[in-house]
């Protein structure tokens, strides 16, 4: 069921990136219970910077849990942003949830996150937040199972089937990976569709690489061939094509460690998360793409 | 195949899949097809001269040079590169600018991928184009010449126009034997003038 998802958000992804950049929404029902500059979230369009991944910003977080109740939009940025992964999380965790995982997710914002105090709680000495935020999140639903469950029952027959703790990790670690790539895509296809003085060759570097290495690698189809590529593209010669697939990696690059260093600050912190990825990719492809560059 | 074996497996190529955008980078080598060098090779016969060769760096005068040049091309209906490469008289600043524009094409490539090996092919012609002023164009020694055409005729992309052109500046190269000729005469001259002064 698992890699059935990771196989649906990857179409998502593909289907995404192939269309206009979507408007998100904030939740609708944590949003509707808070003040009401949040009720204005729910039509906004993200900025193209916004991300799912905020910065682990202590700073911001000691902020807004002092502030609970006073400051609920940079809260609210914060639920939007952590509700996707979360959601796969819960999903995979509890699949006895079904559909109520988003309700799942609103509930433990609205009793967790914005209870004063829990942010506290959240301090960059025990360990990243995404760890804090999981492990959270996991307790949470743990107790409204045994609250809701009758006759009482124990922890292990609560959790209907559930995987095994290192495929559990495994599972959302690869939507993880799959949120990052997403993410990147999507900023990727905004910043070369955003027309810039000087530079009309944007948009054709998105399609060039759209083309070639991003669909292919995550279709696993074919990848166009030059001929029909460079008509395609308008590509005037075999320089320029290069150049354009060059300048695509290296924008995809760009974008990507972008992504990642909205939840770690440092540029060491960054490759070291990149090379983690890597190596846990690896092991679940069984070491295929060991040799890759 | 169980459920559970089934389930590893789509894990597996997904993460495969992943895998290669988390290693990607503007290094990471396109990987073409087999179809794809004749592809190239006519995309660049195809290409107007002053596309590609506007993109090397020049200053003045060279740049001033590479204008008139190709002005004064385009007067006698050289504006593609194989309308520079297959004329009949071939302007040699042209040649030279080609020659210069696939030898730095060749640094940037990865030796050996299709790219590298269609810059390579061009960067041979071009100098093969000058016939008997081929020295005029390039520094290459007429051996690694020789040696070049060699490559390019073995290549099954190559077409038989271009190998044509290959085979007649294979011909006006001097061969091995008259290379040592040349220089045992040479050797010799250079004995008998010092025996003199001596």
């Amino acid at each position: 069921m698992a890699c059935l998802e990771l196989q649906e958000a990857l179409a998502r992804i593909l289907a995404e990136v192939s269309s206009p950049a979507r408007e998100q929404t904030a939740l609708g029902g944590a949003a509707g219970r808070l003040a009401a500059p949040l009720e204005k979230m729910k039509t906004r369009t993200n900025p193209p910077e916004s991300s799912i991944w905020p910065l682990t910003d202590w700073t911001g977080l000691g902020h807004a849990a002092k502030s609970v109740g006073k400051d609920a939009e940079a809260l609210n940025q914060l639920i939007l942003k952590y509700r996707r992964p979360l959601e796969i999380h819960l999903r995979t965790t509890f699949p006895s949830l079904g559909n109520r995982a988003e309700e799942i997710l609103q509930d433990f914002s609205e009793d967790k996150i914005l209870r004063e105090g829990w942010l506290s709680h959240a301090d960059r000495k025990r360990g990243r937040f995404r760890a804090f935020l999981k492990t959270s999140l996991d307790n949470f639903v743990k107790d409204r199972l045994r609250r809701n469950a009758s006759p009482p029952v124990s922890l292990d027959e609560l959790e209907h089937d559930p995987p095994a703790e290192q495929q559990r990790s495994d599972l959302f670690d690869a939507a993880w990976a799959e949120a990052i790539v997403s993410e990147t895509l999507k900023r990727m296809k905004i910043d070369c569709e955003t027309p810039r003085k000087n530079q009309p060759n944007r948009p054709r570097i998105w399609e060039v690489f759209r083309l070639r290495p991003a669909r292919p690698m995550l279709e696993g189809a074919e990848p166009m061939d030059y001929a029909e590529l460079i008509a395609r593209c308008a590509i005037r010669s075999p320089a320029e094509a290069q150049n354009l697939l060059a300048t695509g990696k290296r924008l995809f690059r760009a974008h990507f460690r972008a992504v990642i260093a909205e939840y770690e600050e440092r540029p060491d912190a960054i490759t070291e998360e990149i090379e983690l990825f890597k190596t846990f990719l690896s092991g679940l492809s069984g070491g295929k793409t060991d040799k890759m560059q | 195949m169980t459920g559970s074996g089934h389930s590893k497996a789509a894990l597996s190529s997904r993460a495969e899949k992943l895998s290669k955008l988390f290693n990607l980078n503007e290094k990471t080598p396109e990987e073409w097809g087999d179809r794809t060098l004749p592809a190239m090779a006519r995309h660049q016969l195809a290409t107007p001269l002053g596309f590609d060769l506007r993109s090397l760096t020049l200053k003045p005068p060279d740049s001033e040079a590479r204008e008139m040049g190709l002005s004064r091309a385009a007067v006698i209906g050289i504006e593609s590169f194989e309308d520079l490469l297959f004329h009949r008289e071939p302007p040699l600043e042209l040649l030279r600018l080609a020659k210069d524009f696939f030898k730095k094409r060749t640094r940037e490539c990865q030796k050996g991928s299709a790219e590298w090996q269609a810059a390579y092919l061009f960067y041979l012609l071009a100098i093969a184009a000058g016939g008997a002023r081929a020295q005029e164009i390039s520094a290459l020694t007429p051996g690694d010449l020789l040696k070049g055409i060699g490559w390019a005729l073995e290549q099954p992309w190559v077409d038989d126009k271009t190998k044509a052109l290959l085979c007649a500046a294979r011909r006006r190269l001097p061969t091995a034997a008259d290379r040592q000729e040349r220089l045992t005469a040479g050797l010799q001259a250079t004995t008998r003038a010092g025996a003199r002064k001596g």
